[in-house]
């Protein structure tokens, strides 16, 4: 019977130190500067590589989220004069259609969705629906459009996986007003 | 005889120093054109901050003095007033009155290829997205229904070689490739490469 308990034990311990090999190790990252009016981080697998492009506008932040499985995401950040301390939310449906028309410009025939993140950020969905896949999605936080754009590098047609991915990316964006903003 | 010829040699020089700038004399007006039809906000300096002190409306010229901040920001001019506005919202090309950006891209013209009306060109200029925090196509023939060669973001610099009023060719120095953008989606920087 000892024999037996200690048998399950080791079974369980083993099981338990798999498990916790297998579970995935998250890392935050912070993907506006310090002085900027808004805090942006990203929480996603640490095994992911996030790589900065440095040659961007000032104001600007650019990110490469890459990938071995799926289509690589990039992640864009970039104030607006237009819609200065305005959210996607604060949005009348007007705007919103005015949005979804300026956005989906250089296609000839555009789909557009939204999409809500677990935050409550309502996101804007424009897929080129064209030969070359390139999707966007995205949302306006506090003046500031945040966009994640997903393309293969040869710009193929991208996978129900590749989606998911670009999903999970969002939903592990966060946003808030920096201190010195919110006072 | 010898004096005579010196004065000329420093007139030519002189004459030669000074084109540059009276050829760009001519480009630094620039139109406002926000994506949404309003007036653009005049700033005391180049950040987003209670530092505005004009509003610019939509089509009014501006005199653009220089690009600072990595370009993402000009030093214009604007009925005697001197401040700053964001460059991604200035054009060098009037916008239409009625609706579209400069060039309109929604017209039937950008989605069948069609090489005619292109006239040669050679300008600078930057991408501009829809959103500033976009992209812009780069399209093998000038048609919205062709296949992408290259996708390009905010600010990043191309050529224009060739201009048909609503699609540019344009080819990019830094990857040696050439392909047509539309060309609402470009703000001119300068004429014959130099800077404005």
């Amino acid at each position: 019977m000892k024999k037996l308990i200690c048998l399950t034990l080791a079974a369980l311990m083993i099981t338990g130190l798999a498990c916790a090999e297998i579970a995935t190790v998250e890392t935050t990252i912070p993907l506006t500067q310090p002085d900027s009016p808004v805090t942006i981080t990203l929480t996603c697998d640490s095994g992911l590589e996030v790589e900065f492009d440095e040659d961007v506008p000032a104001g600007m932040v650019r990110a490469t989220v890459h990938s071995d499985e799926h289509a690589d995401v990039v992640i864009s950040i970039a104030p607006s004069e237009l819609y200065v301390d305005r959210s996607m939310a604060d949005l009348s449906e007007a705007e919103l259609e005015e949005l979804r028309t300026i956005a989906g410009e250089q296609y000839e025939n555009p789909s557009f969705a939204t999409e809500t993140s677990p935050e409550g950020n309502l996101y804007l969905f424009v897929s080129s629906n064209d030969e070359s896949d390139i999707d966007s999605l995205f949302t306006i936080y506090e003046g500031y459009f945040v966009e994640l754009i997903q393309y293969h590098e040869d710009y193929s047609e991208q996978t129900d996986a590749d989606d998911d991915f670009a999903r999970s990316l969002l939903y592990g964006i966060e946003f808030s007003l920096s201190e010195a903003q919110a006072e | 005889m010898k004096r005579k010829w010196l004065s000329l040699i420093a007139l030519v020089m002189v004459a030669v120093l000074f084109t540059p700038v009276i050829a760009l004399g001519g480009t630094n007006i620039f139109y406002v054109d926000t994506a949404n039809k309003k007036s653009l906000n005049m700033r005391s300096d180049c950040t987003l901050g209670d530092n505005i002190i004009a509003n610019i409306p939509y089509r009014a010229e501006v005199t653009v003095y220089e690009f600072l901040a990595g370009d993402a920001w000009a030093r214009v001019e604007y009925n005697g007033l001197m401040g700053f506005v964001m460059s991604r919202y200035l054009s060098g090309t009037r916008p239409a009155s009625g609706g579209g950006s400069s060039g309109g891209g929604g017209s039937s013209s950008s989605t069948t290829i069609s090489y005619s009306g292109f006239a040669p060109a050679y300008y600078t200029a930057t991408v501009r997205p829809s959103n500033p925090s976009g992209y812009v196509n780069m399209r093998w023939a000038p048609s919205k229904s062709t296949s992408v060669q290259q996708i390009y973001y905010a600010g990043e610099t191309l050529q224009v070689i060739a201009d048909n009023g609503t699609w540019c060719q344009v080819y990019d120095t830094s990857r040696n490739i050439c392909g047509f953008m539309m060309k609402q989606f470009l703000t001119i920087l300068s004429v014959g490469g130099e800077d404005s």
